[in-house]
């Protein structure tokens, strides 16, 4: 016979336990540089000559998609801008999924390293299908998008993984690499979702804040295609989950943080009808989202890459055209996204079926700016280039990259 | 009338010794190895963790089944095994996307969930004395991260649990029905 007491004694005492554990996170803020390392970038990323150059990355497999990339900081705690960094070259790191065809039982995630002034080194398989699943102690069908994130002295690696069904099934797993990714820790899987834990993908880089956890934008597929703002800590924990809500159908949020508190989301649309950029906005660090109206700039149900640039400007890559992924483009804004100016066509095809889609933009510390994109899902292709490229467009029409 | 003591006692009859055995038998499938892996890998990434909620019901059907059909009659009656199960299936609704408001949230920085626990507690506490055992397990092992999510409602409840109350729910609804149309 149990005592009367003994359940609310049990109660109470589990009760405090989780009140003594639950997170209590700090108001959140997104990371500010600091303002003199500030004004060095900005004013290195604008003394650098006009200049354009492309590149492929290698192609180990057949087929390859969606690139991340990443810059590793030498030596730093915190990915802020430092004048003693300059003696390191630039090292890139690129992953994406490749394998006979999107969604193939040998599809695996794909890593290569890239030094200024080099080209790209050979690829590396740094997740197989098997190995995910014996990391993660499950059945794994097939792996999907890579995300890279530079953190504090480390390098996070998200990546989705399907159990069963499409992608709406995906999970998002991280690991970390202290070695500037040589060597990364076995995966561990993130829950998201409570419907066993069904359908949280990533592909768009996160924003710090300013107490070292991470925004990460992700998106859900299953039953309803929205945009979501996971808050981690630096050990991966989940600390807060918000909706992006919008009133159409959209996958993929790129965030770009404006100030401590306000950043701005473009997101794929994934909805009936005429698509067009989305957009959402946040003014209290990603606790809360409003939907923003949509950006006049067609979008064919594909990626979009969007990033602050130094001289603070937006860098949008996209495929700005209704229909098809056939022409890669960049688009410039100055007015915090508001209206957006076509800058370059990178590539286009008069083919509809070809495609340059799936874009990854960076600007690394010395303000050079890097694209990479799928190409005819054939191989990654990267481009380089800076901003005083982007000021002195020519004709935007004429693609940058022979055919 | 049954008693703690018999209701024990009863625990060691033939017909749940044979289900305890038939138990055990499919729960030694899920090792046999099949590709590269063993079979329970497949049923692992389709359900997920469960529960804490979900194994100690397993736990004490499979150990005591009389006194876990006494305890789900004493505190679980039909209507709240209906409330509650109306309950699951919302919340699953909401979370998966339908509408603006996502109730998972509110599981990662679980302050209001654990308002309500408590306030349930304090009320219905004395008559429900094992749902409040259950609950203090619950969240005692949420404190100790005992499961991979960080969220609370993760050690509450599953869609596994929601799915076996639903099916728990078929039989007595029925028969209701049943004798509601004779009389």
């Amino acid at each position: 016979m149990l005592n009367r007491w003994f359940p609310t004694i049990v109660f109470a005492v589990g009760l405090l336990a989780a009140i003594l554990t639950a997170t209590l996170p700090e108001r959140p803020q997104f990371a500010e540089p600091d303002k003199a390392a500030a004004a060095v970038a900005t004013g290195r990323a604008a003394a650098l000559p006009a200049r354009f150059s492309w590149s492929d990355l290698p192609r180990p497999t057949p087929s390859a998609h969606a690139a991340t990339l990443a810059e590793v900081l030498p030596g730093t705690r915190l990915p802020v801008l430092k004048v003693e960094d300059d003696k390191e070259p630039v090292h890139l790191i690129a992953a994406w999924f490749g394998g006979s065809r999107e969604g193939a039982a040998d599809v695996s995630l794909y890593q290569s390293d890239w030094y200024a002034n080099a080209s790209w080194l050979p690829a590396r398989e740094i997740m197989t299908r098997q190995q995910a699943a014996d990391e993660l102690g499950r059945n794994i069908r097939k792996l999907g998008n890579p995300l890279f994130v530079t953190e504090s002295g480390r390098l996070h690696l998200f990546f989705v993984s399907v159990s069963y069904g499409g992608w709406a099934g995906s999970a998002i797993n991280r690991s970390t690499s202290t070695d500037g990714g040589k060597y990364w820790q076995p995966a561990q899987r993130i829950v998201t979702s409570p419907f066993f834990n069904l359908s949280t993908l990533v592909r768009n880089p996160g924003v710090w804040l300013s107490d070292g956890s991470l925004g990460l934008p992700v998106y859900h597929e299953f039953v309803s295609k929205h945009g979501e703002w996971l808050r981690l800590d630096p050990e991966g924990r989940v600390l807060a989950k918000n909706r992006m809500p919008m009133l159409r159908a959209t996958l993929q949020p790129a965030v770009v943080a404006l100030n401590s508190q306000q950043a701005v989301a473009a997101l794929r649309d994934s909805g009936p009808g005429e698509n067009q950029v989305q957009w959402s906005e946040t003014h209290d660090a990603g606790q809360t989202w409003q939907a923003g109206s949509a950006r006049a700039i067609p979008n064919p149900n594909s990626a979009v890459a969007m990033i602050g640039l130094r001289d603070g400007s937006l860098l949008m890559a996209c495929n700005p055209i209704g229909g098809n992924r056939n022409q890669l483009s960049l688009l410039r804004s100055s007015d915090q996204g508001s209206t957006w100016t076509l800058v370059r066509v990178i590539e286009q095809s008069p083919n509809d079926r070809d495609e340059f889609s799936y874009p990854a933009l960076i600007q690394d510390r010395t303000g050079a700016i890097h694209l990479v994109y799928t190409w005819l899902r054939r191989g990654i292709r990267h481009a380089q280039f800076t901003q005083a490229w982007l000021n002195n467009p020519g004709n935007p029409n004429v693609p940058v990259v022979p055919q | 009338m049954k008693t703690p003591d018999n209701l024990l006692l009863s625990s060691i009859r033939l017909p749940y010794v044979r289900n305890r055995l038939i138990v055990l038998a499919l729960s030694a499938v899920v090792f046999i190895p099949w590709g590269d892996l063993i079979l329970w890998r497949y049923v692992y990434g389709f359900i997920n963790d469960l529960s804490p909620t979900t194994w100690i019901m397993f736990f004490v059907w499979f150990g005591f089944p009389d006194g876990f059909h006494f305890w789900a009659r004493e505190e679980l009656p039909l209507k709240r095994r209906l409330i509650l199960w109306l309950s699951m299936v919302i919340f699953y609704v909401l979370a998966l996307g339908s509408g603006p408001f996502d109730p998972y949230a509110y599981g990662y920085q679980p302050w209001a969930v654990l308002a309500g626990l408590s306030a349930w507690v304090v009320w219905r506490s004395r008559s429900a004395p094992c749902l409040t055992l259950l609950l203090g397990l619950d969240l005692a092992i949420f404190a100790l991260h005992g499961i991979g999510s960080d969220n609370l409602w993760d050690y509450l409840f599953d869609p596994v649990l929601m799915i076996v109350l639903g099916i728990s729910l078929i039989r007595p609804l029925m028969s209701h029905r049943k004798i509601r149309t004779q009389s």
